[in-house]
């Protein structure tokens, strides 16, 4: 099936990610990709409400492909999610980590996030995943230049990744669903960083430019709404996914840099979602909530993380050593997105949180007991960081705070953040 | 007086504190600069208005003689069983701890206009009293626990941030961020507590009112689960209430403002552990076990914090384990049944402390005046400890004393300590493997990126 308005979406990013890539002044370049993103984003939230969701050609009705105006249920939502992290990243990049080119693969792999609600077909997926990978790789490649190759490591979980998910929608497709099913799952494992096939993750995020980091997050999240596993190991991938949410909040409450304490915040985020993706239908609502409140949220946070390192240097979490006042903006829009990461009380990541963890119940003791801990430590995380990052020193380098643009792009996400705390709309 | 305004009166008590800050948050965000005197008077006139609705609401009902007012809003989300109720009960428990939360928190916000003069988080402290009002109104009025649990972060979440409140020194932020943490350890005491009693009985709103006119939560079925229910609400009220072993953080929290630190942590933080215990006492009264617990974390509170604060040499500390003992001694109370002596216990402590820690700035003043009255120096207290405990034991509670029970030592170098070293080993372990794969060779031990 053929869904119009994430093609038009993904057109947009397309063509915008050729204009950027040819762009010779960077605030040119990224005042362009603003305005793409912006654009897009006004499109996907203003195109649903024009119709519901209308089929040109309902699916088995005629020989040829089916289409669509607008994704079904869960799809829905992915495109504007992504849409505004994307605004979000190209708003907040540092220029001197996100040149034009760097922009440009962003919007490339914004494109192909939007690619996976567009075309719903499982080979297009596959040629979409393994395309959002390269496209990482290849960002990759130009920064690590010592011993220690990022790329390599990259290369070493996501290409077997790949090729785990060609064979296994292959398998799948021809019959052998448990094996293929197995495949597909051990793929899902290394591009969510489940524990343990998670050890690229955490220098990922330490290394690579923090708005590919963001972006290449939100890719596979499309896939999952089309994804048909076996019972038995959705279920299995699902208790996988509530034991990195545990592990990852733990190891992330104790880090000494903050792109890891990122890193594993994010592992955890990730881990609760799949978690509840294998629920009950509580526990999906609850998922899906969590990751739109997660994608924007974390977005949100990584940035704020982003605009820090580019006015301060490597961020340590060793001892306090930020001044509040000179940053109140910056610092309280991280605040707000770590808080809404963590599912805190008036933010949309409170109702995603709640239903998960009341969808889990059902099912295990030990996991709901164990997603409730993650959710409590992940907390501890956010607010360690905060207060490491914004309070505890008197002098300050002259940082400045948040500039026109990138307070445009927070108050949209902090926006969304809250107005869909107080209306959430629950899938 | 007719139910609609009753109920509008019951959401104004929450609404008020919550809408200023809302609005404040909004002006903040934009850059707007605020004067000093109509940031105080929102906040002071939000609730201002607050305690008059609570007050009217409390005159009504014994007016009227009725047990309880509730305040249905809605569903606010849900899906399948799993529903969140916006439920407001104004009962004889929350109408009176509302006023007093309230009024407190109206006569904080004028006391500090002078008192907070032109310091430059004048905003930011009204803004966090606001929320933290707010909060404290949604805990005490929610008839839903997970309307509870809202409340409950958002006061935790403010707390912490004005113990920070002086952000350029680092003591302050550790001491906030230590309090965080400690809340937040005990907060999936309540999520747990909340989840349980919605999976077991089918809901967590409360379902009536018994004789004495206490709103009451439905009973679980068995007495394991209310032993879960009630173990898990008495962790999370332990956090709140600094109860042993995790009560460290109430002396050190006092390095936020004094206006604060009165409404805090000698008032109104403290007691919502005691409150939540209170509440939720239907829940968890059917398992005996509970009860034992109430009293013996109570008892060993009570005991620890009179012996340490005896050996303080600052007042706000001393004060602070003064309220740690009276809240021990309530729990004791809560756990042998003893409601309503709690709840009077409760809020004459609470009117007593905040108005001691306000005055603790001027201590030496008052001391000499006190002096000057009697005509000569003040006769000293403890004396009959001497004649009671032997020689050898009194060193020994004295080292005891100083070393605040040797808690912090213990959770700091064994708990946590312990649990990050092991996370730290294991992590070093993967970054290793990331290491080999990322270079292609295996590094040696002590290699460097």
């Amino acid at each position: 099936m053929i869904v119009v308005v994430p093609s038009l979406v993904a057109v947009l990013f397309l063509v915008s990610s050729v204009v950027v890539g040819r762009l010779a002044d960077w605030q040119v370049a990224r005042r362009a990709a603003v305005a793409c993103a912006s654009a897009a984003t006004i499109l996907a939230v203003a195109l649903p409400w024009s119709g519901g969701f209308v089929p040109f050609s309902p699916s088995g009705r005629g020989s040829g492909p089916a289409f669509a105006v607008l994704p079904e249920g869960t799809a829905r939502l992915v495109v504007v999610a992504t849409c505004a992290a994307g605004l979000l990243v190209v708003a907040m990049s540092p220029l001197a980590s996100h040149p034009p080119a760097t922009l440009a693969r962003i919007l490339r792999l914004l494109a192909v996030s939007c690619g996976f609600v567009a075309v719903r077909h499982q080979a297009v997926a596959v040629v979409l995943w393994a395309l959002s990978a390269w496209l990482v790789w290849a960002e990759l490649r130009g920064h690590d230049e010592g011993r220690e190759r990022l790329d390599r490591l990259f290369a070493v979980y996501h290409l077997p990744g790949v090729l785990l998910l060609g064979v296994g929608t292959v398998l799948s497709a021809t019959g052998w669903r448990t094996a293929g099913g197995a495949l597909v799952v051990i793929a899902i494992m290394t591009r969510f960083a489940v524990v343990p096939l998670h050890s690229w993750y955490p220098r990922f995020v330490e290394r690579a430019p923090l708005g590919v980091v963001v972006v290449f997050a939100t890719a596979p999240f499309g896939l999952l709404t089309q994804l048909d596993l076996p019972a038995p190991l959705a279920r299995d991938l699902a208790l996988l996914g509530g034991l990195t949410a545990v592990v990852a909040a733990v190891f992330g409450v104790v880090q000494t840099e903050a792109r890891r304490a990122l890193a594993f915040l994010t592992m955890s985020q990730t881990g609760l979602v799949m978690c509840g993706l294998g629920g009950s239908s509580e526990a999906v609502s609850g998922a899906v909530l969590t990751w739109e409140a997660s994608a924007l949220a974390v977005s949100g946070l990584a940035m704020t993380l982003a605009a820090l390192e580019a006015r301060r240097g490597t961020l340590s979490l060793r001892v306090p050593s930020g001044n509040f006042a000179r940053t109140p903006r910056l610092a309280v829009a991280f605040l707000l997105c770590g808080l809404a990461t963590v599912g805190f009380p008036l933010s949309l990541g409170f109702a995603g949180g709640h239903l998960l963890i009341h969808g889990s119940v059902t099912g295990s003791p030990a996991v709901w007991l164990a997603l409730a801990g993650a959710v409590g430590v992940n907390g501890m995380t956010v607010m360690r960081c905060f207060f490491a990052l914004f309070a505890g020193s008197r002098t300050h380098s002259g940082e400045r705070d948040l500039v026109p643009l990138e307070t445009y792009a927070l108050t949209i996400t902090i926006g969304a953040l809250l107005v869909g705390g107080l209306f959430p709309l629950v899938p | 007086m007719s139910e609609t305004l009753q109920r509008l009166l019951l959401l104004s008590v929450a609404g008020l504190p919550l809408g200023v800050f809302a609005l404040m948050g909004a002006f903040a965000w934009q850059g707007r600069r605020r004067v000093e005197r109509a940031v105080s008077t929102a906040v002071a006139l939000a609730f201002g208005l607050a305690t008059a609705a609570a007050l009217t609401l409390a005159c009504v009902m014994v007016g009227e003689g009725r047990a309880a007012v509730t305040a249905p809003v809605g569903t606010w989300f849900g899906s399948g069983e799993s529903e969140f109720h916006l439920l407001l009960v104004g009962d004889r428990l929350s109408l009176p701890f509302a006023v007093l939360a309230a009024l407190l928190c109206c006569l904080i916000g004028v006391f500090s206009r002078r008192y907070l003069h032109r310091e430059p988080g004048y905003l930011r402290f009204y803004m966090l009293l606001a929320l933290f009002g707010a909060g404290v109104e949604l805990v005490t009025l929610a008839g839903a626990l997970e309307l509870t649990l809202v409340g409950w972060e958002l006061a935790g979440l403010s707390s912490a941030l004005l113990i920070a409140f002086f952000h350029e020194r680092r003591r302050p932020v550790e001491h906030g961020l230590r309090a965080f943490l400690v809340y937040r350890a005990c907060d999936v005491g309540l999520l747990v507590a909340v989840v349980w009693l919605h999976h077991t009985t089918g809901s967590s709103s409360v379902a009536g009112t018994d004789g004495a006119g206490w709103a009451l939560f439905r009973v679980p079925a068995t007495r394991g689960d209310a032993l879960l229910i009630g173990l898990a609400l008495l962790w999370a009220s332990m956090g709140k209430a600094a109860q042993v072993p995790l009560g460290g953080w109430l002396p050190r929290a006092m390095e936020g403002p004094t206006p604060s630190s009165a409404v805090f942590y000698g008032a109104i933080s403290v007691s919502l552990g005691p409150y939540l215990l209170l509440r939720t006492e239907s829940a968890w009264s059917g398992a005996p076990g509970v009860r034992t617990a109430i009293v013996v974390v109570g008892a060993l509170t009570a005991i620890h914090a009179t012996l340490v604060g005896r050996a303080q040499t600052d007042i706000k500390s001393t004060l602070a384990y003064a309220s740690m003992t009276q809240i021990g001694v309530v729990l004791v109370e809560v756990g042998l049944g003893l409601r309503y002596l709690a709840l009077a216990h409760l809020v004459a402590h609470a009117a007593l402390r905040s108005a001691q820690i306000l005055r603790s700035p001027s201590l030496i003043h008052d001391h000499h005046h006190l002096e000057q009255a009697l005509g000569g120096p003040l006769p000293p207290t403890g004396r009959h400890l001497d004649r009671v405990v032997p020689r050898g034991v009194r060193a020994w509670l004295y080292r005891y004393a100083l070393e605040r029970g040797y808690f912090d030592a213990w959770l700091r170098d064994h708990v946590v300590g312990g649990l990050t070293r092991l996370v730290r080993r294991a992590e070093s372990l993967d970054e290793r493997w990331a290491r080999l794969l990322s270079t292609g060779s295996y590094p040696r031990e002590g290699q460097k990126s």
